[in-house]
């Protein structure tokens, strides 16, 4: 899977890691994955009405599931993963919490 | 079906037996996190969705594992999430569908003939979409559907034919509400 990030334009790779490095508070990410059922209007539809998201960055976010499998919709303190995690199995999405590390 | 757009969200319309249809299922989901849920649902609202209680091992059944599946990949950490969290969230998904079947009730009656008409506000249209997703998943799990490539092989199988077709038409449903309310 790709690593993808929760702001636009900011880099992947070195960077995420100097990032990592320079908050380890927020070692935690919100990763949503690709279901049969769930229709691709639905799973944009949640992520702009949920996470405040564009249109674009939706789309793109919906896009990056359905293509690899999954995405990383959010990063950042556990408890703020486990509440997003919640709220998308709240809207019937398939999504879990996992240490940023594990990617 | 039906969908117009309206100052207030959408109109949608059925036909009687689209409408006894849809309220069915609606109540058997709710039968389903009936049968899941380990207290009698608060009259509260706020108290019910922060309910705690749960169970701690994904359901046996498919379709309660899909509507609450494990929050972690590893087995600790979501035993743990579900005790706190899956009782609560069985509530949410219990108003979802009794805000459905609320609204279609007085309509479904099967003595009468004419086309239910019902207003999906935006105050009621989360709830609407929940519940058919809900419904969705329910059915896929129950007939096996697990990649994209099973739904037109269970499709032609006859045994699950019928409930293909329904689920194909709550998913134009559900479409079809997306695109409407985006346009209102």
């Amino acid at each position: 899977m790709v690593a993808t990030e929760t702001q636009p334009g900011t880099g992947v790779g070195a960077e995420q890691e100097a990032r990592r490095a320079a908050a380890p508070e927020h070692p935690w990410q919100t990763v949503v994955w690709d279901d049969p059922v769930n229709l691709m209007s639905y799973v944009s539809y949640v992520f702009r009405s949920y996470f405040g998201f564009s249109t674009e960055r939706a789309e793109e976010l919906m896009l990056r599931v359905h293509h690899d499998g999954s995405a990383v919709v959010a990063e950042g303190a556990r408890e703020a993963m486990e509440m997003h995690v919640e709220a998308m199995h709240g809207y019937g999405l398939w999504a879990t919490v996992r240490k940023e590390d594990a990617s | 079906m039906r969908l117009l757009p309206v100052p207030e969200g959408v109109r949608l319309g059925l036909d009687p037996d689209e409408a006894q249809l849809l309220d069915q299922l609606v109540s058997q989901l709710i039968a389903l996190l009936q049968s899941h849920s380990k207290t009698a649902l608060d009259p509260d609202p706020l108290f019910a969705s922060l309910e705690v209680g749960g169970s701690d091992v994904l359901p046996e059944d498919p379709a309660l594992a899909r509507l609450f599946p494990d929050a972690y990949e590893g087995g600790g950490n979501a035993s743990a999430f579900r005790r706190v969290t899956e009782q609560g969230l069985l509530n949410r998904k219990l108003q979802d569908a009794l805000t459905v079947t609320s609204e279609l009730g007085p309509g479904s009656d099967p003595d009468d003939p004419a086309p239910v008409t019902l207003e999906i506000t935006a105050a009621t249209f989360p709830a609407w979409i929940r519940t058919l997703t809900a419904l969705r998943l329910a059915m896929a799990a129950r007939v096996g559907l697990e990649v994209e490539e099973d739904h037109d092989r269970l499709l032609e199988d006859e045994e699950s034919r019928g409930t293909v077709l329904v689920y194909d038409w709550l998913a134009a449903i559900l479409e079809s509400l997306l695109r409407t309310m985006e346009r209102s």
